[in-house]
């Protein structure tokens, strides 16, 4: 059946459907997918066949393409949970690469390229922050474009990208048996471009990708896979979704999607032709999360804080004091932007005036604190969205022991609403937050 | 023939002479702002009891590459918390080396700078060839500059210096590696960071060079960790000049004389037992200010003392093997695996977190590692983010340290070495909450 009528489609139909003439019913159960919008999404470097980086991308059908894939599993009643896209990597949009999980546990990417190999901090914190299990794996591992469960087992794929090592540590892992796969043509790198899992008992794979062993292995363990073609393959056919009915497809995979319908699934196909410019179709768009762990992230602390940006001065490497403020400030509500140490003067300015803060600290203990904040003071006040913005400094502010009642007093006269020196200054900058926090949120 | 006779003539050969004699070399951290007192402050470590080498630190403005405010500063006579090497003459810096500086009196450059050009011209124009620092020791915690435009500037600086060796001496340069921090990092990446640095200096044509390590909070742990270091120069360093050279406790000081000195003579007992051929020092003056010239004379003292003391009576350095080997040559390995270019490997293994300093702000860091002080007081790592070393590492403890706990940590030597000086501490003011 096309897209346009996939609104229809319901789970758990277990009414036989008129358009299937299948003996067999399929059920459809209920999934939760995680899925990464391709806001970055380009091709500007070549780790696959299908990547030429010389051919320009049209971002905006990609995103269409990719509206789709989520909207056909949100119409059948799936739950597509979204990782927000870091800038610079094109391929986040394969989300399916970034893990494997199972059992509340996450085994995150360790990926091959330099080029993927930010995206899996990106993916750690992610599943961190819902309370998995989570871990990188040590050795390379591309997630479910790699790994794909089928019944008890973990069918794992090698050859290309992940490692062979990286089997026996998801084994490990999940506490699953591991059976590996060898794949021997780089049109088809990952597992999940040349094999799909249908149901608990059912496989649908191009034999000519895998190496002779392999495909004895498939042989033995799926008698009833369903076998591609090599047109199904090229097509990307085999980098499909199936929820045990529906069965998600890149479009142009005549013998397999009317395979699909003989053996009583639901075929659906969708356009990937611009996905597929960097190597990657239905499938590669969809992490399937098989757990029910919390679905909402812990939430930020109450608004009720300040925003507060932390920052040193230009000439002050110091680290520790602003760890020890973030941390302290955070734990009492507050939303911290740390700017570091040695912070030009209009990195703060610009900073300042791009998230507009209820208050900003300086802190600095290198001795320069009074002969720096001088001048940076009369920068922030410069500026008239700041003028009144409530900006503090302390800490070691001048080389020669405490700076003494008369530079404090210089430096609420340059413009600071206050000055804290080592000694009490934490309890006092402390009460000093508190009363702003009040008189902010009154 | 030439490059001996040019190691004699240089810092790394003076150490080494050292070395062979039994005599831990001792440093300070000096710098000062006028020429005057900084010549008084050289002429004051040369004279000291002990065997030493002369230090001139700079000041944070010429240390960040803002030469105008330094000279301004010069100018209007405020005083800087160094002295600044390219703000004043060649003349200047000249006169105040004359006399002072020699075979028996190598004088070596420290700063802190991410992109050291100027630093390093500056130096040679004067006269000068051993200095210290690192394209990722002096940028990640000590400045925002981009790690690839840190890594750039330190290939063209150690292309300087290193063609200081065509003129008859041998340059010699010291990896900061070993301190990343000052305090919380666990030992395994600080010695893996002194290897790195100095396989980077090496490739840049330096053929003299120091690795560094900075006293943490456990002496078992420290002496495991500088005998490992010393092993893994020896594998990975074996046709350059090298030494090891320890920095005395670079967080949060004692407070008290007792609890000060107490923590200096430890640094040089370790320096001794481990086979370390220099020590840096800090002072009893660390809590509180800048030290003066006789703080400095001080601690040269005292450290040389307690070498001299743990030679002729070693204590037992009790180093068990926990590991800290195994975990630092993982961690050299998977980087210098990467690419054969040590500068592009080492922007590549922050890029991916295979290297990553806990609690450090930089940008470019990838902010996923965690560590903390254990019940026994050894350095351990509560999260390794990305770095491959979970084969050798099991992270213990639960990741984020409360803001109480954090200080806790950072104050941790301070509190075990001034609560042995108990009256003193009481006795003493009260020291700033905010930790350096």
């Amino acid at each position: 059946m096309k897209l346009s009528t996939g609104g229809d489609a319901r789970l758990a139909a277990a009414e036989p459907n008129p358009e299937v003439s299948a003996a067999t019913s399929r059920t459809a159960t209920k999934r939760r997918y995680l899925m990464c919008p391709p806001t970055h999404f380009d091709v500007v470097y070549s780790i696959n066949p299908w990547m030429d980086p010389s051919k320009p991308v049209d971002p905006r059908l990609a995103l269409l393409q990719w509206q789709r894939i989520r909207d056909v599993f949100v119409q059948l009643g799936h739950t597509v949970e979204l990782i927000p896209p870091v800038p610079g990597l094109p391929d986040m949009v394969f989300a399916a690469n970034g893990a494997t999980v199972m059992d509340g546990r996450a085994l995150v990417a360790r990926f091959l390229y330099d080029e993927r190999a930010a995206e899996s901090a990106a993916y750690l914190d992610w599943f961190a922050a819902r309370g998995y299990q989570a871990r990188q794996a040590a050795w390379t591992n591309e997630g479910e474009g790699d790994f794909l469960v089928a019944g008890g087992w973990l069918l794992a794929g090698s050859g290309f990208r992940s490692d062979r090592r990286s089997h026996a540590e998801s084994e490990e892992f999940f506490g699953r048996p591991v059976i590996g796969l060898t794949l021997v043509n780089d049109n088809y790198y990952h597992l999940d471009t040349a094999l799909a899992v249908l149901d608990e008992q059912t496989v649908m794979y191009y034999p000519a990708a895998f190496a002779p062993g392999s495909q004895e292995t498939l042989r033995a363990l799926f008698p009833d896979a369903i076998i591609a073609t090599d047109e199904d393959a090229r097509a990307f056919g085999l980098n499909a979704v199936s929820d045990g009915r529906h069965v998600i497809l890149p479009a142009g995979a005549t013998s397999l999607t009317a395979q699909l319908r003989e053996r009583g699934y639901e075929p659906m196909d969708v356009e990937v032709s611009e996905l597929l410019r960097a190597g990657g179709g239905v499938k590669c768009c969809t992490l399937e999360l098989r757990d029910p762990v919390a679905a909402e992230p812990v939430p930020p602390p109450a608004a009720s804080g300040l925003s507060v940006v932390v920052t040193s001065v230009a000439s002050d490497s110091h680290n520790w004091n602003l760890v020890y403020l973030q941390l302290a400030l955070t734990e009492l509500g507050h939303r911290v932007l740390n700017l570091g140490p040695c912070v030009p003067d209009e990195l703060l300015v610009s900073e300042c005036l791009r998230i507009r803060p209820d208050l900003v600290v300086v802190s600095s203990v290198n001795g320069h604190g009074f002969i720096d904040g001088m001048p940076l003071i009369g920068l922030i006040r410069a500026c008239p969205e700041l003028a009144d913005t409530p900006v503090v400094i302390g800490g070691k502010l001048g080389i020669a022991g405490p700076a003494g009642r008369e530079s404090r007093n210089q430096l609420r006269a340059a413009g600071f609403d206050a000055v804290f020196e080592e000694g009490s200054g934490m309890a006092a900058f402390l009460s000093f937050t508190e009363r702003l926090t009040m008189s902010v949120s009154t | 023939m030439n490059a001996s006779v040019g190691l004699a003539r240089s810092f790394g050969g003076f150490v080494a002479r050292a070395h062979r004699v039994g005599d831990l070399v001792i440093q300070p951290r000096m710098g000062m702002s006028s020429p005057r007192t900084m010549r008084a402050g050289l002429l004051a470590t040369k004279r000291a009891i002990a065997t030493t080498v002369g230090t001139i630190t700079l000041d944070s403005y010429t240390r960040m590459g803002d030469h105008d405010r330094a000279r301004a500063a010069v100018a209007s006579g405020v005083e800087l918390n160094g002295y600044p090497i390219v703000a004043h003459d060649v003349s200047t810096t000249r006169d105040v080396l004359d006399g002072v500086v020699g075979l028996d009196f190598p004088v070596q450059i420290r700063h802190g700078s991410p992109c050291p050009e100027d630093i390093f011209g500056a130096l040679i124009g004067a006269g000068l060839h051993a200095t210290e620092g690192g394209p990722v020791s002096y940028c990640l915690p000590y400045s925002r500059a981009p790690l690839d435009a840190s890594i750039r500037s330190w290939v063209r600086s150690c292309e300087l210096l290193a063609g200081l060796a065509e003129t008859g001496v041998e340059p010699h340069l010291e990896t900061f590696g070993g301190c990343m921090m000052g305090q919380l990092c666990p030992p395994g990446l600080l010695i893996a960071m002194s290897v790195l640095e100095c396989l980077f200096f090496r490739q840049h044509g330096l053929r003299s060079v120091s690795l560094s390590y900075a006293q943490q909070t456990s002496p078992e742990q420290d002496a495991e960790a500088v005998l490992a270091l010393r092993r893994l120069a020896a594998e990975w360093l074996p046709d350059v000049d090298s030494h090891v050279v320890i920095y005395a406790y670079m967080g949060v000081y004692p407070r008290t004389n007792g609890g000060a000195t107490r923590l200096l003579s430890d640094a040089a007992r370790l320096a001794v037992k481990t086979g370390a051929a220099r020590l840096i020092v800090k002072t009893i003056a660390e809590a509180y200010r800048i030290p003066s010239i006789a703080d400095n004379v001080g601690a040269l003292e005292a450290a040389a003392a307690a070498a001299a003391a743990e030679r002729c009576a070693p204590t037992a350095h009790g180093a068990d093997d926990t590991g800290i080997y195994a975990e630092a040559s993982a961690l050299i390995e998977a980087v210098v695996n990467l690419r054969p270019d040590i500068g592009r490997a080492l922007a590549d293994a922050f890029r991916s977190g295979y290297l990553d300093v806990p609690y450090c702000l930089h940008p470019d860091n990838a902010r996923r590692t965690r560590s903390y002080v254990d019940g026994t007081g050894r350095l351990q790592w509560s999260g390794i983010g990305s770095m491959p070393i979970r084969q050798v590492v099991r992270p213990t403890g639960s990741g984020e340290l409360t803001s109480d706990e954090l200080l806790a940590s950072l104050s941790y030597v301070e509190r075990k070495y001034d609560n042995a000086s108990l009256e003193e501490y009481l006795a003493a003011p009260v020291q700033a909450a905010v930790a350096r």
